[in-house]
């Protein structure tokens, strides 16, 4: 099992396109079975940690 | 008793944190002035479009390779407050091969072969350093400045401070224009493919500056300078005196002012004289002002100052620096990727912009959008394939440095969508490399 970060950078014209970017990222990422684990919203960015779920 | 004691070891505590307090609080008002003295007058420069080169140098030139350890967001904050960027881990020096086609066209006599940018630089045959090189013009800047309270535009110039002691001011507004101005630069296109060539040769040396962490390093080339061979200042006395009381050593500049004699009838030619006496007696004291000699009695590199006009109340001078130095420049940053790859090239000035951020969202959402569609192209065909294509495409996929091992075929599509990086343009790019090979017929 391992975890790995990924990063999507702020919209700074508006909060909902930073919301449907993280969103359509997660979507994403997770479509084969990992998981979003944690998440930190930074001033510029949101940084998003995913787990394998592998053993 | 006692009390006589105590009130003299106070005495002394005060004094000792007094003399204390005096010692930091010149060192630290000595190096704030450096600093501000930097930074205004890298801000002038900035508002021409230019990024500042502090201190001004003659050695700068487009094909400059310099290493950066700094976060963009961390640069864009120095460079707000410092107003200029550390040129400090200079790697290497490219020798761009794009000047012939950038200027045959312009700048080059037909038939003549040239060197660049020695040519432009110290052209053969010449004594007159820049002279070839195409011509720049830059606005005046305006300031005022103050002795002992700082300057609202600190310039690493001499002119400044010499008039200001000519007139004996403690205040003055004044201009300074950045005169015979020159530049020398190369298209970004020849730039990075050589820049490319560059990082495939160096590539065990970029690999210690890959992404780790948070960390991202970049490099950043020098397309374009821009050098100066005279700064002229004027300056206009804003100090406000009653009386015209001197005291001491009247002010070197009174001596173009100075009073006529009573007992002569040649009024006309009295003034002349007095006129040319005063101008030679302050050219003679801004050239010894301005020309430093070593002990052999040779001039020293740097400015030498020359007095245009004075009056009473202001002084004019002109600095000229020979051969000319550069004070700004222009280029480009890459990221350093994995296995030190390179990023696409972003030009540096739009990197320092906070409008960046927009630039950042936008390029990851370009990605984004790409990416998936190659991702997408890839599962597709990747399911549909053959065994044998499908161990092919792992391969490429490895070789492309998409997967870092080989895994096994029911585990490729998940372990490839841990590598997709909407951030990371060079992934992209291989994502793409890997659709169309997974489209090729097997």
């Amino acid at each position: 099992m391992a975890q790995y970060p990924k990063e999507v950078p702020k919209s700074p014209a508006s909060c909902d396109e930073t919301l449907k970017a993280v969103l359509d990222f997660v979507v994403f990422q997770t479509k084969d079975g990992d998981k979003l684990v944690d998440h930190q919203v930074l001033p510029d960015k949101v940084v998003l940690k995913f787990d394998d779920g592998e053993k | 008793m006692h009390i006589k004691s105590r009130t003299i070891d106070l005495i002394q505590n005060v004094f000792a944190i007094a003399v204390l307090a005096w010692a930091c609080g010149g060192c630290a008002s000595s190096e704030s002035q450096v600093q501000k003295a930097a930074k205004d007058w890298c801000m002038t420069i900035r508002g021409s479009q230019v990024i500042p080169v502090y201190p001004l140098t003659e050695d700068i030139q487009p094909g400059d390779i310099f290493l950066v350890q700094v976060p963009i967001d961390k640069q864009q904050e120095l460079y707000k407050l410092n107003g200029f960027l550390a040129l400090d881990n200079h790697l290497d020096r490219m020798n761009p091969t794009g000047y012939d086609r950038f200027y045959d066209h312009s700048f080059f006599m037909k038939g003549v072969t040239n060197e660049l940018p020695r040519d432009l630089i110290h052209p053969t045959g010449t004594n007159q350093p820049w002279q070839l090189a195409p011509h720049v013009a830059f606005p005046s800047y305006s300031f005022t400045v103050r002795n002992g309270a700082g300057m609202n535009l600190a310039v690493p110039v001499e002119g400044v401070p010499v008039g200001l002691s000519l007139m004996a001011s403690d205040a003055a507004s004044g201009t300074i224009e950045i005169k015979d101005s020159y530049t020398l630069g190369v298209d970004t296109i020849s730039l990075y493919q050589q820049l490319e060539d560059w990082a495939k040769a160096n590539a065990d040396f970029l690999a210690y500056f890959s992404p780790s962490g948070k960390q991202t390093n970049y490099l950043r080339v020098v397309t374009r300078i821009y050098a100066t061979g005279k700064m002229s200042v004027s300056l206009m006395d804003a100090s406000s005196r009653s009386g015209g009381l001197d005291i001491g050593v009247p002010k070197p500049v009174n001596l173009i002012s100075t009073a006529l004699p009573t007992n002569t009838t040649n009024t006309s030619e009295t003034t002349l004289q007095n006129y040319t006496n005063g101008w030679n007696t302050l050219s003679q004291i801004v050239q010894t002002a301005g020309a430093a000699k070593d002990a052999a009695g040779n001039i020293l590199p740097g400015g030498s100052l020359r007095l245009t006009a004075a009056s009473a109340r202001s002084v004019s001078m002109d600095e000229s620096f020979t051969p000319p130095i550069v004070f700004g420049y222009l280029g480009f940053d890459c990221i350093i990727a994995t296995n030190g790859e390179l990023g696409a090239p972003i030009p540096t000035y739009a990197v320092l912009d906070s409008s960046y951020a927009q630039n950042r969202f936008t390029q990851f959402m370009n990605g984004f959008r790409n990416g998936t569609y190659y991702f997408n192209t890839i599962e597709t065909n990747y399911n549909a394939d053959s065994p044998a294509k499908k161990e092919a495409i792992r391969k490429q996929a490895t070789e492309l440095g998409l997967i870092t091992e080989p895994v096994a075929d029911e585990k490729f599509i998940r372990v490839l969508r841990r590598s997709f990086d909407p951030n990371d343009a060079v992934k992209t790019r291989n994502f793409k490399t890997l659709a169309d090979f997974s489209s090729q017929a097997p």
